[in-house]
């Protein structure tokens, strides 16, 4: 096992602590830890044993193992970007549903009479 | 000006011409006073300009709102639909502060309503007059027409006009999600899931150098049709 895996598998190991540690102050979603739990598995696994990612490559059709994990990075990380600007365009609704609010209730105004400008010129009716 | 108005009064007075304005100084003004010789009630909503467009505002409108934050057109539209719908207005029209649009257009967009032929009027440069029009915007319109008829399913000759009226009963139904400019698109949804009937008024839309500075680029409108895909997928 080279250096670079057993720095890697401390620092997943590392996180995986600090994801329980959380868990626990927090009471972080059981689907939340869930989700955690398997990444870090896969990562370490991939860590530990390289060549089984070659494996699972040459099962679906790609060369080499680090390039399904690059692959599966670049897919995974768009649609992270994406939920992420969804929930943007959801907080954005939310404040402006604050903002109109505080529009409507500091609205100003009739800030001179209405219809004493057509009035005075004897217009319409 | 007002002798050539031939909406009686009391119709008038029963309107609301809501104007959402963003760094608009240069205009406001005389938009908004030409707009008060024929119609007492006029709501600007001022869009967290960073100029001083409220405080020009607030000495020639009838009312001022103002979004602390800017949040774009669609949502300066549906506060200033709600307050006027809160003042009890009958009728609503929805004018641009860039001085493109002209005041003799708006009882045209309010005939109709008020004759009870229709619910909802749009605003058409292309059945009335577009002044100064470009051959490039002209071209950027005829997509957005196209596109238009394709995704909203609805057979009109111009999209993204400013200039709309709405009976209070259509008013109440308009519910503006699309902060920015994809609003126009979205109110064409409204109108065709809620059956309301509309028609294309003829009006005269005037481009002044400053009025196209302020309007949409071809990049722009791309990010519209983003924009509008998101809010009408994501509810």
């Amino acid at each position: 096992m080279s250096t670079f895996q057993i720095i890697l598998l401390a620092a997943l190991a590392a996180i995986f602590v600090f994801a329980i540690v959380l868990n626990r102050l927090r009471r972080t979603s059981f689907r939340t830890m869930f989700i955690v739990t398997v990444i870090w598995a896969v990562g370490s696994v991939a860590t530990a044993w390289p060549d089984l990612t070659t494996l699972v490559a040459r099962a679906v059709g790609i060369g080499r193992g680090a390039d399904l994990l690059l692959y599966s990075a670049v897919v995974i990380m768009f649609v992270g970007f994406f939920m992420v600007y969804l929930r943007l365009v959801r907080l954005r609704r939310n404040i402006t549903t604050l903002v109109r609010q505080a529009a409507l209730h500091q609205a100003e105004g009739p800030l001179d009479s209405g219809t004493r400008d057509l009035k005075a010129t004897g217009e319409g009716v | 000006m007002t002798a050539s108005n031939t909406l009686p009064l009391s119709v008038r007075e029963d309107t609301f011409v809501v104007v959402p304005a963003f760094n608009e100084r240069s205009c406001i003004e005389q938009v908004v006073q030409s707009l008060r010789r024929e119609y007492p009630h006029v709501v600007v909503v001022d869009d967290g300009s960073r100029d001083d467009t409220v405080e020009i505002a607030r000495g020639c409108a009838t009312y001022v709102l103002r979004h602390e934050i800017n949040c774009g057109q669609g949502a300066a539209l549906q506060t200033g639909i709600e307050f006027a719908l809160s003042r009890g207005a009958r009728y609503i029209v929805t004018f641009d502060a860039d001085d493109q649009h002209r005041v003799g257009c708006v009882s045209t967009l309010l005939e109709p309503i008020v004759r009870g032929e229709c619910e909802i009027t749009l605003g058409s440069r292309f059945l009335g007059e577009a002044i100064n029009l470009s051959e490039g915007r002209r071209l950027m319109l005829r997509v957005a027409i196209l596109f238009t008829r394709l995704v909203n399913r609805l057979q009109l000759t111009d999209a993204h006009n400013g200039l709309r009226a709405f009976s209070r009963e259509a008013a109440q139904r308009i519910r503006i999600r699309a902060d920015r400019m994809a609003h126009a698109s979205e109110i064409l949804d409204i109108i065709r899931h809620s059956g309301l009937s509309f028609r294309e008024v003829p009006v005269r839309v005037h481009y002044t150098p400053y009025s196209i500075e302020k309007g949409q680029s071809p990049v722009r409108a791309f990010r519209i049709v983003f924009h509008y895909v998101i809010a009408r997928v994501f509810q």
